[in-house]
């Protein structure tokens, strides 16, 4: 326990020169946060259409919810479609039908056409949309997991500037040192969480209830912690780590559909994304928002498993290192 | 010799902290000045304000009668540095650094093969030129350290504890190194808290402690400024019944020790009165088998003027 | 000029000698392009559109990111104390930064520079009628990149610093600027946010480039990052202290 809080207020000192840092990164995340509440809330158009016409839009019999019509004389350039700013360039033709431009697929353009020929028309059911504790999360994970880099700088400089050797030769506890690093990384997730106390005070929906926030980002936490730990562990230089483990979450992020959904039938990447903790942590959130997360209960375990093998891999990797010797 | 630098009256503070208090002295042309401090004396900050690094509040700066901040160029042209911590490219070869850091200084083509040549020569590493310096032992990285200091040949050296953390034989090669390049008619400015060091190598001394600049001068002239007395022991064969009254007698005995066979006098510095003190025993039928002077040495100097050890 | 010839040769030796930045700025890059567009390739008919679209967005992602491999090669540890040596030598303080600036900012350009020349053809990815606007536009970013990093770790006095907030800073830009998808169809609010980002019309114009053939956006793009590069040069002689390398 000495060895455990000697370790922490060690830490914590060391954070006062880096305060700044550490405040600008909190407030990136949050940032994302906040920024999934709003997102959630604003409804999302299937399209936006450009309907190239002389005539002024109070003229034409247009109203529909599910596309988001602009109309315009000029035809914007095909840089729009290529960039998904505009999805579809209509002209009505002199017999009055619609010449529909588009890059997306043949089942788009056929929706396009039904919906301007009958605005009411009902469409095809759409995937369920992410609710606002899925978004949350989703958006939240790569900074958080990117700012686990940043909250490991302490064991990251103690192992580059030999302070680890010394510690480990001392008649401490190599488990309490860890264990003082990984509740310092947790501890630096309170703002997030205070956010979110804050949002339901304030009478925001959250999509989850606190306690389940807690779980959710202590899970999230031991992953970054796990995955930070081991790439400091096997890589020498802190930077290095640090720009490779950034790389690496960003991409998973991507690939995970953390913000945005991909969806490619590829039974091969397929199982490559369904193997990242961020895609199983994210399919398991959105189940919990169903009301549907113990059925599913697989998907949370396996996130916590993955990380406890980064974790002891790690920690295997320290005792060879610096405490057995041949 | 003629002064090479003036410093005037130099100050630096670091926040509250009043690192330099207004230091002043001269460098002369072909001396081994050697700075004397302990930790946080102010050695590195002089020497890091002298290599135009960092600037000071207050003072000047004169190298060969022009003010370095006025022609900054060329002062770096006639100076090298030796920092304390090893500035290396640790991937890179000992040829190639040397290379990199001559070329720096203007030399090219054969006068740069050249420079490199004689600084490998220098270091005593010609046999391991083409090897990575990360391989290097802590004593061949410090001699390289030194090498890339004054392959470009300059008129002032400037070496911020070189010989930190190495062994005694690489020590020595070091040493015997400065000594070669005073040789040459480099000036040397050496900082250190080694004592030993000092007594080999130095021309002239500044102690410092607390910013301030405690004394200057020989370690001759130091050890006599500071030390008005003079020490003998002298061991006779088997002391009869001479007491201490007896040696008060004598002009100029201050204290009288006898231990055993052993008689430890000290007097007045000035007062030349041994051959009294032989005759004394002498009279009392002492048989004197030897005799010692003491005069104090620079750890004796330093502590009477900082009040504590060098190494404290 | 032979002394900055002769750093900046030592500082693009030490850059490629680096293996986590050379596959940081190609395999990542790279990788990232080839996965998201495979995986979009289904929103669109001809799924090499989508390779146009993130090859030409994640290009922009990989130039602005530039800025740590300059923060790198400025102040990273290791480097600091042989780079200390430069600033005993008189070739002055303005060296000591640019020539980091160029190396990083050469570094760059060229591994992306060789990127696009891989994956164009393979990915049938049009970089416009005349590819060399393109890639000509691309030397201002990459140089704004640099000044960038190097700038900010002139400001912090930390490598460490620089590298994770721009590292932050940048892909927040780049997501509200639409690099990973486009966030056009999230209502009003995140539309006026996405034109806030410098990234959104970094990406217009190397769009307008590659689909449209326009130089509308070209000179602007070309005029700004090259201002942009000379204040951030600028404000290096304001901030850099030679103490920070002690």
């Amino acid at each position: 326990m000495r060895t455990f809080l000697t370790i922490i207020k060690n830490i914590y000192e060391r954070t006062i020169p880096r305060l700044s840092m550490f405040i600008l990164l909190t407030a990136f995340t949050l940032a994302s946060m906040v920024l999934a509440v709003h997102l959630t809330e604003v409804q999302q158009v299937r399209g936006h259409i450009v309907l190239i016409t002389d005539k002024s839009a109070g003229t034409l019999p247009y109203n529909s919810k599910e596309f988001d019509i602009v109309v315009s004389a000029v035809k914007p350039p095909v840089s729009a479609l290529v960039e998904k700013k505009y999805d579809a360039y209509v002209t009505i033709g002199k017999d009055g039908d619609y010449q529909i431009e588009t890059l997306r697929s043949d089942d788009y353009k056929n929706m396009v056409d039904t919906m301007l020929r009958n605005p009411d028309a009902a469409l095809k059911d759409r995937k369920n949309a992410r609710g606002v504790g899925s978004n949350m999360i989703g958006f939240m994970m790569m900074f958080l997991l990117m700012e686990v880099f940043a909250n490991l700088f302490a064991f990251a400089d103690d192992k580059e500037q030999g302070q680890l050797r010394r510690i480990t030769v001392a008649p401490v506890s190599f488990s309490a040192y860890l264990a003082a690093h990984c509740i310092f990384c947790l501890s630096m997730f309170l703002p997030e969480y205070m956010l979110l106390i804050l949002l339901k005070f304030w009478g925001f929906n959250i999509g989850f209830t606190l306690l389940q926030y807690a779980g959710l980002i202590f899970v999230m936490g031991f992953f970054g912690i796990s995955f930070a730990l081991l790439l400091n562990t096997l890589i020498s230089k802190p930077d290095n780590a640090s720009m490779l483990g950034r790389s690496i979450i960003v991409l998973s992020s991507m690939l995970a559909g953390t913000f945005y959904l991909f969806s490619k039938k590829n039974i091969v990447l397929d199982t490559v994304i369904k193997i990242l903790p961020q895609k199983q942590l994210m399919d398991f959130v959105e189940y919990l928002e169903r009301g549907e997360a113990w059925h599913h209960s697989f998907s949370i375990v396996y996130v916590i498993a993955f990380s406890m093998v980064l974790f002891v891999i790690s920690c295997a990797c320290l005792r060879m290192k610096y405490i057995k010797r041949v | 010799m003629d002064n090479l630098m003036t410093v005037s009256n130099l100050k630096k503070s670091f926040k509250e902290n009043n690192v330099l208090k207004g230091i002043s002295f001269e460098i002369r042309r072909g001396e081994v000045l050697c700075f004397l401090g302990p930790n946080g004396a102010g050695k590195s900050t002089t020497i890091n304000i002298l290599t135009a690094v960092l600037g000071s509040d207050e003072g000047e700066i004169c190298f060969k009668g022009d003010k370095i901040s006025k022609k900054l160029r060329s002062y770096k042209q006639s100076i090298g540095i030796v920092p304390q911590d090893i500035a290396l490219y640790e991937e890179l070869s000992a040829e190639s650094n040397l290379r990199f850091f001559a070329s720096l200084y203007g030399l090219y083509g054969s006068r740069l093969d050249d420079a490199v040549e004689e600084a490998l020569i220098f270091a005593g590493l010609q046999d391991r030129r083409k090897d990575k310096v990360k391989t290097f032992s802590g004593g061949m990285k410090r001699r390289l350290n030194i090498a890339c200091a004054i392959a470009h040949h300059p008129e002032l050296v400037i070496m911020d504890e070189p010989t930190v953390g190495i062994d005694p034989q690489s020590r020595n090669h070091i040493l015997s190194s400065i000594k070669k390049l005073q040789n040459q008619g480099m000036t040397v400015i050496y900082t250190t808290h080694y004592m030993e060091e000092v007594e080999v190598i130095s021309s002239r001394i500044i102690i410092m402690d607390h910013g301030t600049i405690l004394a200057e001068g020989t370690k001759e002239s130091l050890k006599e400024d500071i030390e008005n007395e003079k020490r003998y022991i002298i061991e006779v064969e088997e002391n009869g019944t001479m007491g201490h009254d007896e040696f008060f007698a004598v002009e100029g005995v201050k204290t009288v020790k006898i231990d055993g066979n052993t008689f430890e006098i000290t007097s007045l510095k000035g007062v030349e009165n041994l051959d009294r003190i032989i005759a004394l025993l002498s009279d009392h039928g002492e048989k004197i088998r030897n005799i010692t002077s003491e005069a104090a040495s620079l750890e004796t100097v330093f502590l009477k003027l900082t009040g504590r050890k060098l190494r404290d | 000029m032979r002394r900055f010839m002769v750093i900046l040769k030592m500082d693009l030796v030490n850059l490629f000698k680096n293996p986590v930045l050379v596959g940081y700025n190609t395999a990542f890059a790279g990788l990232l392009i080839l996965i998201l567009g495979y995986l979009c390739g289904g929103d669109y008919a001809d799924s090499n559109t989508a390779y146009q679209y993130y090859t030409v967005s994640l290009i922009v992602y990989g130039m602005l990111n530039g800025a740590m491999t300059a923060s790198n090669c400025f102040m990273e540890r290791d480097i600091k104390r042989a780079n200390l040596r430069i600033i005993y030598s008189p070739v002055g303080s303005f060296f000591v930064y640019f020539t980091k600036m160029t190396a990083s900012f050469l570094f760059n350009y060229i591994l992306y520079t060789m990127l696009l020349l891989i994956l164009c053809p393979l990915l049938h990815v049009s970089l416009g009628s005349n590819p060399v606007f393109f890639i000509l536009l691309m030397a201002p970013v990459e140089l704004a990149a640099s000044a960038f990093g190097i700038f900010f770790c002139c400001v912090f006095h930390c490598e460490e610093t620089t590298s994770t907030l721009l590292s932050t800073v940048i892909n927040l830009l780049c997501f509200l600027g639409g690099t990973f998808f486009s966030l056009d169809g999230m209502g009003s609010l995140m539309s006026l946010i996405t034109k806030i980002s410098p990234v959104r019309w970094l990406n217009e114009a190397f769009f307008t480039l590659s689909c449209d053939d326009s130089l509308r956006y070209f000179w602007p793009v070309f005029t700004t990052a090259l201002v942009l590069s000379a204040l951030l040069t600028l404000g290096c002689g304001f901030y850099f202290r030679t103490e920070d390398y002690l």
